[in-house]
């Protein structure tokens, strides 16, 4: 018979909690970006993940807090896979989750000014701004790009991952 | 920040992003991203900069982006333009988007280019492979406000097909007047 898990109640201090909310809170947005694409419910998803995260913290819920990456992580996938379910559930998620994050945490979200990355995208060459238009807007992937223009997939994902980088460079301060 | 001693490359970051990763990649690269503070930076400004791209109004819309800014709520003002004839588009109060619908034979079209071009045609601007209306024989220009001043006011717009063989063939050349306010 193996010994029984003992769960060691962990103290986290409002300090800490804070520390913890402004860690993983880019991490959070990151994952909601890319499996919701929306921006109201990504901000659900970060309220509500930090929150379930400190409660479960607070209770003593998380076994090895040394591996609390992987806690959130995981709280993440549940918690897109739960939201997915039904915008009611989401919206009432997220009002538990304003009322109990610690004191006047507010996530911080630097958005892209959009008149700048226009400028940039005119920047980009003609055949780099038709790959990065039929990934992120059209929402085609390298094979499918790469057949209409003619293009092996490997050649599409080096041309988008270089305009990418181009393009990132210039709306964070480069040269448009 | 403690630097990261085995970090994402750059070409992963971005495929994740398109979500060109298999599950398994992907879920391995999550779990970096999870535990590792400069990749989860990196990670971060390069999904914000894919979540406003995702945002932004191509100046050829194809027409499934054309019906989800009108599921949005967003006015557009389709105008059919034939080629050589002149068109006029204005931006009334609450117009979103003046959407010049450029009319032509598209048959047996590959690809399909848009230029802009000055009216003695010279090129200005070029936009390759755009999205086209192969059926319709439509290419649709999304006009947008803040477009006022970007290229003289006397620019057309000139289309190229693309067919099986590469052969490159002129659709026409087309024009409208803008009317900004």
């Amino acid at each position: 018979m193996g010994h029984p898990v003992v769960i060691r109640p962990v103290d986290v201090e409002r300090d800490d909690e804070r520390a913890l909310c402004e860690k993983y809170a880019g991490r959070i947005r990151s994952y909601g970006l890319r499996h919701m694409r929306d921006l109201t419910a990504t901000q659900d998803l970060v309220q509500h993940v930090l929150l379930a995260v400190l409660q479960a913290l607070r209770e003593g819920r998380v076994e090895d807090p040394s591996r609390l990456d992987a806690y959130v992580l995981g709280t993440c996938r549940n918690a897109v896979m739960d939201m997915r379910r039904g915008d009611w559930r989401r919206r009432r998620v997220a009002e538990r989750a304003a009322s109990g994050l610690p004191d006047a945490y507010e996530p911080d979200w630097a958005r892209v000014d959009a008149t700048r990355l226009e400028q940039c995208l005119h920047g980009l060459a003609s055949r780099e701004l038709a790959v990065v238009l039929a990934t992120f807007v059209d929402d085609r992937d390298a094979d499918e790009i790469g057949r209409a223009m003619s293009l092996s997939a490997g050649n599409v994902r080096v041309i988008r991952h270089r305009a990418l980088a181009r393009l990132q460079a210039c709306v964070e301060g480069g040269a448009p | 920040m403690s630097p990261c001693a085995t970090p994402l490359p750059y070409e992963t970051l971005v495929a994740l992003l398109a979500h060109e990763l298999d599950d398994d990649e992907a879920a391995r690269a999550d779990e970096h991203l999870f535990a590792c503070d400069p990749c989860a930076a990196r990670a971060d400004r390069l999904a914000g900069l894919v979540s406003a791209l995702r945002d932004v109004v191509p100046p050829v819309l194809s027409r499934a982006r054309r019906e989800r800014l009108e599921q949005a709520g967003k006015r557009l003002v389709l105008t059919p333009v034939d080629p050589g004839a002149e068109a006029r588009a204005a931006f009334a109060p609450g117009v979103d988007y003046l959407v010049h619908v450029l009319r032509g034979d598209l048959g047996g079209a590959e690809s399909v280019d848009v230029e802009l071009v000055t009216p003695a045609g010279v090129p200005l601007r070029a936009y390759e492979h755009v999205p086209f209306d192969a059926d319709a024989g439509e290419v649709m220009i999304a006009c947008q406000r803040h477009y006022e001043g970007l290229v003289p006011d006397d620019t057309r717009f000139r289309v190229w097909a693309h067919g099986q063989g590469g052969e490159r063939r002129q659709v026409g050349v087309y024009f409208v007047r803008h009317v900004w306010r």
